[in-house]
């Protein structure tokens, strides 16, 4: 499986060459498949207008929930930050929706004395604007005194992908849990179940992650890997390392949760050797194995 | 239509006649159960006659904590319909009403209990009933039964269904109001207290517009002493500045109780996304979708 620079997602769709240009214009191709102005007052129907084309498109509706977040932080920066209205544009071409927020600059905006432009675009951690980058597949900004234009991209799934399965198998004395497929809004709870049951079990407070057949993710997914890593880091001597995952999924992990160490290995048994031998992981004996069994947990509800 | 209220629920004492008015049965269920959940910590007979029908009106109590099961099988609590206590065959008369209400005084001070509190979903007047117009008689003689006695007496308006006429009418026969107190509501959000388990309830949709009325319902829940649930079952969607208002209300306890997210799971990774897993004290409830 081969993961092109610049793709999302893999095995993806391959992208038409027209997306990885800047065209704000739009001229020239296709029509947008929405193309609607907004204000403060209509940002709740824009949402729904969104949602409606996103699950027309054929994004299920955990990534449609993304879309929907993604295009109201836009659009709420745009009304914050523009005159209090702006444009929204969705093209659905080459197996993405490419969705356009763009205003016109905060009113008044020839003014030098007044600092606007990219200062109001800052991605800062845990505000709109990065929790969009987190989200959307790419995104592309342009800002300065004549208004700003963010371009983000949502790939589309392509009909036939694996169906979402969770399995379990013991390597080197390691638990591994298989995720194939999407791992989303609907599949996120079974993946959790299945990381809190082997932690409460496994012999070691280890666990490998093989994502070699993960094909789709959304923020729920991107979530539930962020938690399991949590969850497994906070038992004594606990690790966590994600094999075979698409360097793409890596890098937004490292990016959401910069906290977080994420160790990674191209197979299971590259991780198997990262961790070590599982014997010297095993808790001691009456003190180590208590704690571990409370730290699994403490991440959900303190003991009553 | 405005609400007036001058008590929460959770203040109501023996010989209060009071009225409720509520909005919607997730106020109505809520609001009951604090009640009654108080009702039974102070070691109080409990009556609820409600339309809801025994098995749902239990599921919506043990839904919000309130563990009935026991105090039904003692008698402590009874859970039934308006037919057969208020009602005989579909007709109503204040007069047997009233009386009815005087006798379960009398047997729960017979059996040794300090007080009774007695709960009533009045929709029953909203059915082609005879003798509904004798509404107003019956609260009159509620106030007459439960004035200086070990009963509190709380009788349940649903105020979307109720003509404003009625309820002027049964007003003043009240000594107290209560309603779900209420910090922002319009065609698309709602953000209210919530009384079992207390909190605040968001319903609808929320965005940045509403961090004032958002900020002000966690401040004044989080005044009050015990762990904090947000309600967001019936939320669709938050964005990310009310998520981050929520998280640093929490973040601002600093895990000495817990702030439990009731939400769905697309809300959830929300809140996980922005940090909610390094929040000590944070605990995520998951709901199931729909």
């Amino acid at each position: 499986m081969t993961n092109e620079p610049g793709l999302p997602r893999l095995p993806g769709p391959e992208l038409a060459g027209g997306w990885m240009h800047d065209t704000d214009a739009g001229g020239g191709e296709e029509p947008p498949v929405l193309d609607q102005v907004f204000d403060t007052d209509s940002l709740y129907g824009l949402r729904a207008a969104v949602a409606a084309h996103a699950m027309a498109a054929g994004l299920a509706e955990g990534r449609t929930g993304d879309l929907v977040l993604v295009v109201h932080e836009l659009a709420a920066n745009a009304v914050a930050h523009g005159a209090g209205r702006g444009r929204l544009r969705i093209w659905d071409s080459g197996g993405a929706l490419r969705c356009q927020v763009s205003d016109d600059g905060p009113a008044g905006s020839r003014d030098p004395a007044r600092p606007d432009g990219p200062a109001d675009w800052d991605i800062n951690f845990g505000h709109g604007l990065w929790l969009v980058r987190q989200i959307s597949d790419q995104l592309r900004l342009r800002t300065g005194p004549g208004g700003t234009v963010v371009t983000v991209i949502f790939a589309l799934p392509s009909p036939g992908q694996l169906v979402f399965q969770v399995s379990q198998r013991v390597l080197d004395g390691y638990p591994v849990l298989a995720v194939t497929g999407q791992l989303d809004a609907r599949s996120a709870g079974q993946f959790s179940g299945a990381v809190l049951s082997l932690a409460a079990t496994a012999q070691v407070p280890c666990l490998i992650l093989d994502l070699s057949d993960l094909t789709w993710w959304d923020s729920a997914g991107l979530a539930a890997l962020i938690t399991a890593h949590q969850q497994v880091a906070a038992r004594p001597r606990g690790q966590m390392v994600l094999a075979g995952a698409a360097g793409p999924l890596i890098e937004r992990l490292r990016e959401a949760s910069p906290d977080d160490q994420f160790i990674v290995a191209a197979t299971p048994v590259q991780a198997s050797r990262t961790l070590g031998p599982a014997a010297s992981r095993r808790p001691k004996p009456g003190t180590d194995r208590l704690a571990a069994h409370i730290d699994v947990g403490a991440a959900r509800q303190p003991d009553g | 239509m405005a609400v007036g209220a001058d008590a929460q629920v959770t203040e109501l004492e023996a010989d209060d006649h009071a009225c409720l008015t509520f909005g919607d049965p997730e106020e109505l269920f809520d609001l009951t159960a604090a009640f009654v959940r108080d009702g039974l910590a102070g070691g109080l007979q409990v009556v609820w006659l409600n339309e809801a029908g025994t098995g749902q009106a239990v599921a919506e109590l043990e839904r919000r904590g309130v563990a009935v099961a026991p105090a039904l099988a003692s008698g402590q609590m009874t859970a039934a319909g308006a037919e057969g206590r208020l009602l005989s065959g579909q007709a109503f008369a204040a007069e047997s009403a009233v009386e009815w209400l005087c006798t379960q005084m009398t047997a729960s001070q017979r059996e040794g209990f300090p007080g009774l509190r007695v709960a009533v979903d009045m929709s029953w007047a909203l059915r082609p009933v005879t003798g509904v117009e004798q509404l107003p008689d019956f609260e009159q003689g509620i106030a007459a039964a439960v004035a200086g006695s070990a009963a509190a007496v709380l009788c349940q308006y649903d105020r979307e269904r109720f003509d404003p006429v009625t309820l002027a009418q049964v007003a003043p026969f009240h000594t107290r109001s209560v309603a779900t107190a209420t910090y922002y509501a319009d065609a698309v959000l709602r953000i209210c207290r919530q009384y079992a388990p207390p909190g605040i309830r968001l319903a609808g949709e929320i965005d940045r517009r509403a961090a004032e009325p958002l900020a002000l319902a966690l401040a004044e829940a989080i005044r009050l002493p015990g762990d904090i649930t947000i309600n967001m079952a019936g939320l669709a969607f938050i964005d990310a500045a009310c998520a981050r208002i929520i998280l640093d209300a929490a973040r601002g306890l600093g895990g000495s109780r817990l702030v439990v997210l009731q939400c769905h799971p697309q809300v959830a990774a929300r809140f996980a996304l922005l940090g909610g897993g390094k929040v000590t004290g944070l605990l995520v409830e998951g709901v199931d979708d729909e």
